[in-house]
C-alpha cells in the first residue's frame, strides 16, 4: 500500500519477450510478456544497467556498439517494453535484460537470499558480442557473450539460409548461460572436469533451470495445455511440452524418454558428458511430472466425473487454467529445490549421487512435510534413469539426507561469531535490495588480458583456482571489506587444530573459503531458522600423474548460530577418489589418442568440456 | 611357393609403393610426397622409376591396379605428371569421397572447400608466429592449395583434384570405396584374379569422416578480420548504421575490458583450422585388407584414430574385423608413423612379427609433428623397416635397392 503521493515505485517491471527461440518455432506466435523485479535504470546510449545487470551492446566483431534501450522511457515501459522484432537490436537487449533478471529472481528466491558477484560486480550481457553458433561466459570479465550467426548454407533447418540468427533470442540459451555464470559464482572449482559429472551437471543444471523457468510462465503453459490435450489420459500433457521445449536446446530425444522406462544401465556404461548430462535432465523432469501428477489427480477426478476420462473436444477453459497454474506451481518448487541444493553440494568434484542428495537434503529443510511427496518422486525418478546414490543404505527419503552431525558435538565460539555476524550482514544485503536506488560500493576487477586462443582462455580461468594453493591472497578472495572480515574469520577457524581433520580435509594444507552463505531452513516446529553454509577448498597444483588435472579436496558445512556444524560435505585427498579421476584422465586419453604420443590430457579434457566448448557443440 | 613383392620408394614424406603378384598383377599405391621433405626422387624421377620397374616386369606400360587412398599431395600429386599420359590403368580405386558423381560427396567437400580456401586467404596476412606459420603452410600445401589468395579458383582446383581427374580418365574402370556401410565390404577384383578386398575404411557415413568437432564456419571470417586489410569486407555489422551508438561517447566499460571483448569475438586458430582439414581429409583414407595368396596386407593409407577407433577393440565394428587384423602379415604403416594413425590395440593385435614399412622423412621443424614418433617404431619392434633411415642391416625378407632408393620386401603367398 503506498505510503505517500510521492511512492510511486512499482514493484515489477513488465516486458516482452520470445518464449520460444524464433529458430524453432517460426510459425505461430510466441511473444509473451513476463514480470521482473523493478529496479531502476541507468542509461548511457552504450549500455544500461540496474543494480546488478548491466547490458552492453558491444559487437567485438565490428567494434561497434548499438545504442542502448531506454526501459525507463515512459513510452516505453507503458508498452511493456518495444515488440518483439528480430531485426531490433534493441528489442534483443530487452530480451536478455528480462530474462537474466529473471534467472537471479530464481536464484535469490530459492537461495532465501541475494546473489551476489564478487565485489558487488554486476553480471554483464553482450547481446551481440561475435559472430559464431555460440554464447558463453568469461569469467575474466564477468560477462555473458552472445553470438550472431548466418544459417548454414546446406543445412539451414527451420531457417533461410543466410538468414541472421541471434542466439540472444533464444530465452533457453539467454537462462542457460546466466545460470552457467550464477554456478560458477557459487562454486568456481566446478570448472575442473575432475569427472564426467562435473561439466555433466554444469550442463544439466543450465538447462534445468531454463526449462523449468519456462514453465513458471503461465501464459505459455496455458497455451500448450490446451493445445496438447490429447495426451492428458495416457501421460502428463507437461511431457509433450517438454519434448516441444527441449528441442529447442536440442533436448528433445532425451526429454520423450520420459515415462518409457529409459536405460538405467547408460549412466553405468558412458563417460560422455552431454550423454551424461542429458540424463540428469531427464530425470529431473522425470520428478518433475511425476510430482505435477499427483498434484493435479484430485483436478481431473473432479473434472471427468471421476472416471479419468475427458470428453472430446476443447477443454474447458477453467480446467486448462488451473492445470497450467498447478504446472506453473510445480516448476517454481522442483526449480527451489534444485537451485538450492547448490548450496548442499561439495565445492568440488561433485557427481550426480551428490546432487541427488543435496535436492532432497535442501527440500527437507524447507518443507518437512512435503504433501506432494516431490522428494520421494524424484528419488523414483532418478532411479529408474540409473543415478544411484553412493554410500546409502536403501533409496528412502531418510537415508538420503545428508548425514546430519552429532547433535552433541560441542559448539565453537570462533564458529558462533561468524554465523552471528554473517546473519547480521545478510539482514542488511537483504535490506539494501529493496532499496536498490541507494548505490553499494563495488569493485572493479582489472580486465584480464587479451585471449589469443581457446586454450589461452581455459588456462585464465583455472590459474585462478590453483593460485589458491600458495595462500598469498589471504583466506578468501573477496574485495568487500564486511564480507571478506567474515570469510576471514572463517579461515581463523578452520585453522585452528583439528578442525581441518574433522571436516576430512588435509591438517597441514591452507585452505580458502571459496563461498560462504545465509541459508534458511524450517525447523521441526515450524520456526523459521537461519544458519550459514560454507564453502572450504584445499585447492591442489595441476598434478602431473593426472595429466595435469588439479585434484583437490574440500568440504560445505551447514552451522547454526550456536556454533555447531550440522551438515558436513566433505571430499578429503583420498586415494580412492584420486583414483578415480586418474582413471578418468586415462579414458578420455585412450578416447582421444591412441597412443604413442606423450600428452598432458588435462589440458585437452579442460578444453573439451569447458562450458563454453560444451556449448559450442550443444547450440551447433 | 609363389612369392609377393612390395617396393617401397624412398619418397620421403610421401608414399609410393609397388606390389607385384606371383601372375605379374601390379598394384600402385599412391605416388607422392611433400614437397617440403622430399627423398630421393623428383616428381618425374618417381614417375619414371615406377613406369620403368613396371614394364622391366612385364614389357607393358599397364598397371593393373592403382589405389589413390586419399587426396593429399604426399599421396597423389606425382599422378599429375604426363609420363603417366602413356600408361594404362585396368582399375583405379578411390575412397567413395573422391566419386564427383556422389552428391554427398559433393556436400561433405563443398564445405570445407570454400572453409580451406577462406583458411588460405587469411594465412598470408596474419599475425602470428613463423613455426605456426611454416605448419599452417605444410598441411594447406598438402590440401592442394599453394596459391596464394586462392578463393577465386573453383572447386575442382583445390585438394588435388586435377591428379584424381587424370587417374579416372586413364583408368578402365573406377571403384569408390565402399559402397555400403556394411563393415568389412568384401570384393573380389576382376582386375586380380585369387585376390580378395576387404575394405574396412573410410566410413560410408559422412558425419563419421568429419567426427571431429569442426571450427565453426565463422572462424574463417574471424581469421579474415583479424588479417584486416582487404579481407574487411567480410565483416558486415548484423543492424545497419542507424542503430549504432555514436563512438565516441561516454564508456561503460574500460578500454581493457573492450579490448578482452574484441579478443574474445575474434579469437580464432588457424593452426586448429588446418589441422582440422587435414585430419578430415585423413579421415577419408582407404583403409584396405588385401588377400594375396596366404598373405594379408594391411594397407591403411593415411587413416587416423577416427577410421581405426571402429574397427579396435571397443569400436563397433571390431568383432567384425578382429581375424582380418589379427591375421595380417604386412603393414604398411600409417601417415608416416604420427601418432594418431596407429592405435596402440592395432600394434597388439599385429604383434612384433609382422613385417612393416613406414614410409617417411624425419627432420626438424615442428610442422612435422616428432614424425615418425619413436615410441612407435619401438613398439613395433625391428621388423619394421623406415624408408628415410633403415637398418644397416635389413630384417629377414627386406632387400635394399640399388642406390638404396627403394626397399623390397619379398614375401610367401
Ligand atoms: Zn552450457
Amino acid at each position: 500500500m503506498r505510503k505517500s503521493p510521492q511512492d510511486i515505485r512499482p514493484e515489477r517491471r513488465a516486458l516482452k519477450i520470445f518464449a520460444f527461440d524464433p529458430m524453432v518455432a517460426r510459425a505461430g506466435d510466441h511473444r509473451v510478456t513476463i514480470d521482473v523485479p523493478y529496479s531502476k535504470m541507468q542509461w548511457r546510449p552504450k549500455g544500461f544497467r540496474d543494480d546488478r545487470i548491466e547490458v552492453i551492446d558491444y559487437d567485438g566483431a565490428n567494434n561497434t556498439y548499438y545504442t542502448a534501450i531506454q526501459l525507463d522511457d515512459a513510452q516505453i515501459a507503458m508498452q511493456d517494453g518495444v515488440e518483439p522484432a528480430e531485426a531490433d537490436p534493441q528489442f534483443h537487449q530487452q530480451m536478455v535484460y528480462a530474462v537474466a533478471a529473471r534467472v537471479l529472481e530464481n536464484f535469490d528466491r530459492a537461495l532465501g537470499r541475494r546473489v551476489r558477484f564478487w565485489g558487488n560486480e554486476r553480471l554483464r550481457l553482450f547481446p551481440h558480442a561475435f559472430e559464431g553458433r555460440n554464447a558463453f561466459f568469461d569469467p575474466g570479465t564477468n560477462s555473458v557473450l552472445f553470438g550472431y550467426f548466418r544459417a548454414d548454407e546446406d543445412d539451414a533447418g527451420a531457417n533461410l539460409p543466410g538468414q541472421l540468427v541471434f542466439t540472444c533470442l533464444s530465452h533457453d540459451i539467454v537462462a542457460h548461460e546466466v545460470t552457467h555464470a550464477v554456478l560458477d559464482r557459487l562454486h568456481r572449482h566446478f570448472r575442473e572436469p575432475t569427472n564426467p559429472h562435473v561439466p555433466a551437471l554444469h550442463e544439466a543444471f543450465a538447462d534445468i533451470v531454463a526449462m523449468l523457468q519456462r514453465f513458471t510462465f503461465p501464459e505459455v503453459v496455458r497455451r500448450v495445455m490446451s493445445d496438447t490435450r490429447g495426451d492428458l489420459l495416457r501421460r502428463s500433457p507437461l511431457l509433450e511440452i517438454g519434448a516441444q521445449f527441449g528441442a529447442a536446446v536440442g533436448l528433445g530425444e532425451a526429454l520423450r524418454t520420459v515415462g518409457q522406462a529409459p536405460d538405467p544401465t547408460l549412466i553405468a556404461r558412458t563417460r560422455e558428458p552431454h550423454r551424461l548430462g542429458r540424463v540428469l535432465v531427464a530425470a529431473v523432469y522425470e520428478g518433475f511430472v511425476r510430482a505435477f501428477e499427483r498434484r493435479t489427480k484430485d483436478l481431473i477426478a473432479i473434472a471427468t466425473g471421476g472416471s479419468g476420462r475427458l470428453p472430446e473436444g476443447d477443454l474447458h477453459p477453467d480446467l486448462v487454467a488451473r492445470l497450467a497454474s498447478e504446472g506453473a506451481k510445480t516448476a517454481q518448487l522442483v526449480l527451489t529445490m534444485v537451485i538450492r541444493a547448490t548450496d548442499y553440494l561439495p565445492p568440488v568434484d561433485p557427481t550426480f549421487s551428490d546432487f541427488l542428495r543435496a535436492m532432497v537434503t535442501a527440500d527437507y529443510e524447507l518443507h518437512r512435510a512435503d504433501e506432494i511427496r516431490l522428494r520421494a518422486s524424484m528419488i523414483e525418478a532418478f532411479r529408474i534413469h540409473g543415478i544411484r546414490p553412493e554410500a546409502v543404505g536403501s533409496l528412502s527419503v531418510e537415508s538420503l539426507l545428508l548425514d546430519p552431525r552429532d547433535p552433541a558435538d560441542s559448539p565453537n565460539e570462533l564458529l558462533a561469531k561468524c554465523v552471528g555476524e554473517l546473519l547480521h550482514l545478510g539482514m542488511r544485503d537483504m535490506k539494501r535490495s529493496t532499496m536498490a536506488e541507494k548505490e553499494e560500493k563495488r569493485f572493479l576487477r582489472p580486465a584480464p588480458p587479451k585471449v589469443e586462443s581457446s586454450a589461452d582462455f581455459i588456462k585464465q580461468q583455472h590459474v585462478e583456482l590453483v593460485r589458491e594453493e600458495d595462500d598469498k591472497q589471504g583466506d578468501i578472495d573477496e574485495p568487500d571489506e564486511d564480507w571478506a572480515d567474515i570469510g576471514k574469520q572463517l579461515g581463523l577457524w578452520a585453522k585452528t587444530e583439528g578442525t581441518r581433520a574433522k571436516l576430512g580435509l588435509d591438517e597441514k594444507r591452507p585452505v580458502q573459503i571459496t563461498g560462504f552463505h545465509p541459508v534458511h531452513r524450517i525447523a521441526a516446529g515450524g520456526e523459521l531458522l537461519v544458519e550459514m553454509v560454507a564453502h572450504l577448498v584445499q585447492a591442489g597444483a595441476p598434478d602431473d600423474e593426472l595429466g595435469g588435472l588439479a585434484f583437490s579436496a574440500g568440504a560445505t558445512i551447514v552451522a547454526g548460530i550456536d556454533g555447531r556444524l550440522r551438515y558436513v560435505i566433505s571430499k578429503p585427498f583420498s586415494k580412492e577418489r584420486r583414483a578415480r579421476v586418474s582413471e578418468w584422465v586415462r579414458a578420455f586419453e585412450r578416447d582421444r589418442n591412441p597412443g604413442f604420443r606423450e600428452l598432458r590430457p588435462g589440458d585437452t579434457l579442460r578444453e573439451a568440456f569447458s562450458s563454453r566448448a560444451m556449448d559450442g557443440r550443444r547450440w551447433r | 611357393m609363389s612369392e609377393l613383392r612390395i617396393r617401397m620408394y624412398n619418397v620421403g614424406f610421401g608414399d609410393c609403393f609397388l606390389l607385384t603378384l606371383p601372375d605379374d598383377k601390379t598394384i600402385l599405391v599412391d605416388c607422392g610426397f611433400h614437397n617440403n621433405a622430399p627423398g630421393d626422387y623428383s616428381a618425374k624421377e618417381l614417375v619414371a622409376q615406377v613406369i620403368a620397374d613396371v614394364v622391366a616386369l612385364t614389357g607393358k606400360k599397364w598397371i593393373d591396379v592403382v589405389i589413390a587412398t586419399h587426396r593429399h599431395r604426399d599421396h597423389v600429386f606425382a599422378f599429375n605428371d604426363p609420363q603417366w599420359d602413356e600408361v594404362q590403368f585396368g582399375e583405379v580405386w578411390f575412397p567413395w569421397v573422391d566419386n564427383p558423381k556422389s552428391a554427398e560427396a559433393t556436400k561433405l567437400w563443398r564445405k570445407h572447400h570454400a572453409f580451406t580456401m577462406h583458411l588460405a586467404a587469411a594465412v598470408p596476412s596474419l599475425p602470428i608466429a613463423p613455426e605456426k606459420r611454416e605448419e599452417i603452410e605444410f598441411l594447406l600445401w598438402n590440401a592442394g592449395i599453394d596459391e596464394r589468395g586462392a578463393p577465386a579458383l573453383g572447386f575442382n582446383a583445390w585438394s588435388n583434384e586435377d591428379a584424381l581427374e587424370k587417374l579416372r580418365r586413364r583408368a578402365k574402370k573406377r571403384r569408390y570405396l565402399p559402397r555400403t556401410r556394411k563393415v568389412p565390404e568384401t570384393f573380389e577384383p576382376e582386375a586380380l584374379p585369387g585376390v580378395t578386398v576387404h575394405v574396412l575404411g573410410p566410413s560410408r557415413n559422412p558425419s563419421e569422416i568429419v567426427e571431429e568437432e569442426p571450427p565453426d564456419p565463422q572462424t574463417f571470417k574471424r581469421l579474415a578480420l583479424n588479417a584486416g586489410g582487404e579481407n574487411a569486407w567480410l565483416a558486415e555489422p548484423p543492424f545497419p548504421p542507424v542503430w549504432r551508438a555514436p563512438p565516441d561517447d561516454e564508456r561503460v566499460i574500460t578500454a581493457a575490458d573492450e579490448a578482452r571483448i574484441e579478443s574474445l569475438a575474434r579469437q580464432a586458430d588457424a593452426l586448429f583450422a588446418a589441422e582440422f582439414v587435414d585430419h578430415m581429409i585423413n579421415s577419408t583414407s582407404l583403409l584396405l585388407v588385401l588377400d594375396i595368396g596366404k598373405a594379408r596386407l594391411l594397407l591403411p593409407g593415411d587413416a587416423e584414430w577416427g577410421t581405426w577407433k571402429r574397427l579396435v577393440p571397443g569400436g563397433a565394428h571390431a568383432d567384425a574385423c578382429k581375424e582380418l587384423l589379427e591375421t595380417a602379415s604386412f603393414f604398411k604403416v600409417g601417415h608416416h608413423g604420427s601418432h594418431n594413425a596407429t592405435p596402440e590395440d592395432l600394434v597388439k593385435m599385429l604383434g612384433k612379427s609382422v613385417p612393416a614399412m613406414i614410409s617417411t622423412k624425419s627432420g626438424k621443424g615442428n610442422f612435422r609433428k616428432g614424425i615418425p614418433l619413436p615410441k612407435l617404431l619401438e613398439a613395433l619392434g625391428a621388423r619394421a623397416v623406415r624408408s628415410d633411415k633403415p637398418p644397416e642391416k635389413l630384417p629377414k625378407g627386406f632387400k635394399r635397392g640399388p642406390g638404396g632408393h627403394f626397399i623390397d620386401l619379398t614375401m610367401k603367398c
